[in-house]
């Protein structure tokens, strides 16, 4: 049941992407994701982005919202965006859905919902650069997309380090996730350095795709295949 | 080689491409210390130059070369800065001072930092004085936990009362989640709390009698000739490891129920084992001199880059949207 608003938002994503793109159907699809997180975060009284089901949807979410602000300059760029997003809600159709209703003490910090949440905003702004770049090669776009990505993550990163260091007594563990989040922060500093390059296009380009596969690999990769302390 | 120079700390496409390096090497590690973690368990422990330099193997070759690399990175920044201030760039002044403050204060938590992670059992056992080798005149009792236990399993609301000698001076004070203690130049963070094994006692039968053998963990049980040690324990208590000592004779003995037990002259059958658990908080103790310089530079390069994301999303929206081709 809770799972309804999901299969509305997969039914209008197919629609957008087989039938008639039309941006309407994204817009109904980011609603209907949004009346689920609400929901949860109402009956479960926490920020919803705890566990894969609740962070699926949260980075789905927020490429719909922030897709929606930068307003697509193609048809294609328009459908993979929605495609992405399919692949990230039909996932969570299938993981597990039910939620502690009691938070371990280590998450009731106002840190953890601004770690989590800006870190997801960020994927969601790499993710649309990558969009970008492999749907019209617009490095301008991707450049200024890939700065949005790397700020809101430093915020995350900021609030993460200091959030660690009260919990866990070290902003820096030494585990895979947090050198991973290092990578991500370092490779996109590097990154963003590009547009003083002579020959920009094409590292913005093949960088973009790179940062890309970092990305999901820090947050899938490592999040459901390998073992770690930190949590998705 | 002077144009070499030149290029290398002066033109920026160098910059990026070591940046580029910092990640591909910090990739390896990370791959390497999941692979091989017991070669860092300790990492942590000591300042990280210090175990950088007690721990010369192969696979620490990439903490090597990131140094290296920051260390370059430093000098770019470092130019960087006096171009920025030199031709009024009021925001990448302020990224790159602060990234090289933030490189400055790792440089000095690399050489001085480091946390040591105590298991403080209750106060009633004299073991819950923590003297770790480097906090000499830290000391730390553990008097009291408060918690809850929901139905999930998870404690919740934990809460320890600790008495702390500063400077010879106690002081009382409670640690809780999240709420990390500062004693003089540390602090102490209550990471968790857990049952753990204080004591095994024994139930052992001479054919007449019955008598209980309390075996404390940590702690040596000395009788008439004979001492005992407890060793080990598996998971269901059917089987007990412990070392007899009688006469100068050591022996390792596995106990299960109706095991024979020699206690100097007198032979016993152990009829039964009796765990006793006990809540035990677990907490960090951290010594990191930079902390401050590190949390003042990452925020202010976190608000200025905030402020900077503001300004050219703004521009960003605007541009992108004075010509929209919405998908129809």
């Amino acid at each position: 049941m809770e799972k309804a608003p999901l299969v509305f938002a997969v039914c209008f994503l197919l629609y957008s992407i087989f039938i008639r793109p039309h941006k309407a159907a994204s817009i109904i699809a980011m609603l209907s994701i949004g009346v689920l997180l609400g929901y949860r975060a109402f009956i479960y009284k926490h920020f919803p982005v705890i566990g894969l089901f609740e962070t699926l949807n949260f980075f789905g979410f927020a490429i719909l919202v922030i897709g929606f602000f930068i307003n697509a300059k193609k048809p294609l760029e328009e459908m993979l965006k929605n495609v992405f997003v399919l692949i990230l809600i039909g996932f969570s159709l299938f993981a597990q859905s039910s939620a502690s209703p009691f938070l371990p003490d280590s998450l009731k910090t106002v840190l953890f919902p601004i770690h989590v949440a800006f870190s997801f905003i960020s994927y969601a702004f790499f993710t649309l650069a990558f969009i970008n770049v492999i749907s019209q090669g617009d490095a301008k776009t991707a450049m200024e997309l890939n700065y949005f990505g790397f700020a809101v993550f430093t915020i995350g990163l900021w609030a993460g380090g200091i959030w660690a260091f009260k919990a866990w007594g070290a902003y820096f563990l030494f585990s895979i996730k947090e050198i991973f989040s290092f990578v991500i922060w370092i490779y996109y500093a590097g990154l963003i350095h590009v547009r003083f390059f002579k020959k920009k296009d094409a590292v913005i380009y093949y960088g973009t795709i790179i940062g890309f596969i970092i990305v999901i690999f820090t947050y899938i990769g490592i999040g459901l295949f390998m073992k770690n302390t930190h949590s998705l | 080689m002077k144009k070499i120079l030149k290029s290398l700390f002066f033109d920026v496409e160098y910059s990026g491409y070591v940046l580029g390096l910092i990640s591909l090497f910090s990739i390896i590690g990370a791959f390497i210390i999941y692979f091989y973690p017991d070669g860092y368990n300790l990492i942590s422990s000591k300042p990280l130059f210090e175990w950088m330099y007690f721990n010369q193997r192969f696979d620490t070759f990439w903490l090597y070369l990131i140094t290296l690399l920051f260390g370059y990175t430093a000098i770019t920044g470092l130019i960087c800065l006096a171009k920025d201030v030199f031709n009024l760039r009021f925001f990448q002044a302020v990224f790159h001072l602060t990234f090289l403050l933030v490189l400055l204060a790792h440089l000095i938590t690399a050489m001085y930092g480091f946390r040591i992670t105590e298991v403080i059992l209750p106060q009633s056992r004299p073991e819950t004085i923590i003297t770790p080798p480097p906090f000499k005149h830290l000391k730390i009792f553990f008097r009291d936990a408060q918690y809850q236990q929901n139905a999930y399993g998870i404690f919740t609301d934990i809460r320890a009362d600790i008495i702390y000698l500063d400077e010879n001076r106690e002081k009382e004070a409670v640690l809780s989640i999240n709420n990390p203690l500062k004693i003089s130049d540390f602090h102490v963070v209550l990471k968790d709390i857990g049952n753990y094994l204080a004591a095994v006692n024994i139930k052992i039968y001479d054919g007449k009698n019955e008598e209980m053998l309390s075996l404390e963990v940590g702690k040596t049980f000395v009788k008439d000739k004979y001492s005992i040690d407890f060793l080990a324990h598996d998971s269901q208590f059917s089987q007990i490891k412990v070392s007899y000592y009688e006469n100068g004779n050591k022996e390792i003995l596995f106990l299960t129920s109706g095991s024979k037990l020699r206690l100097s002259d007198k032979t016993y059958t152990v009829k039964g084992f009796f765990p006793v658990v006990v809540p035990a908080i677990i907490v960090d103790v951290t010594y990191d001199p930079s902390l401050m310089l590190i949390f003042y530079a990452s925020t202010l390069f976190t608000v200025v880059l905030s402020v900077d994301l503001l300004r050219r999303f703004v521009r960003f929206f605007s541009r992108r949207n004075l010509n929209p081709q919405v998908t129809s």
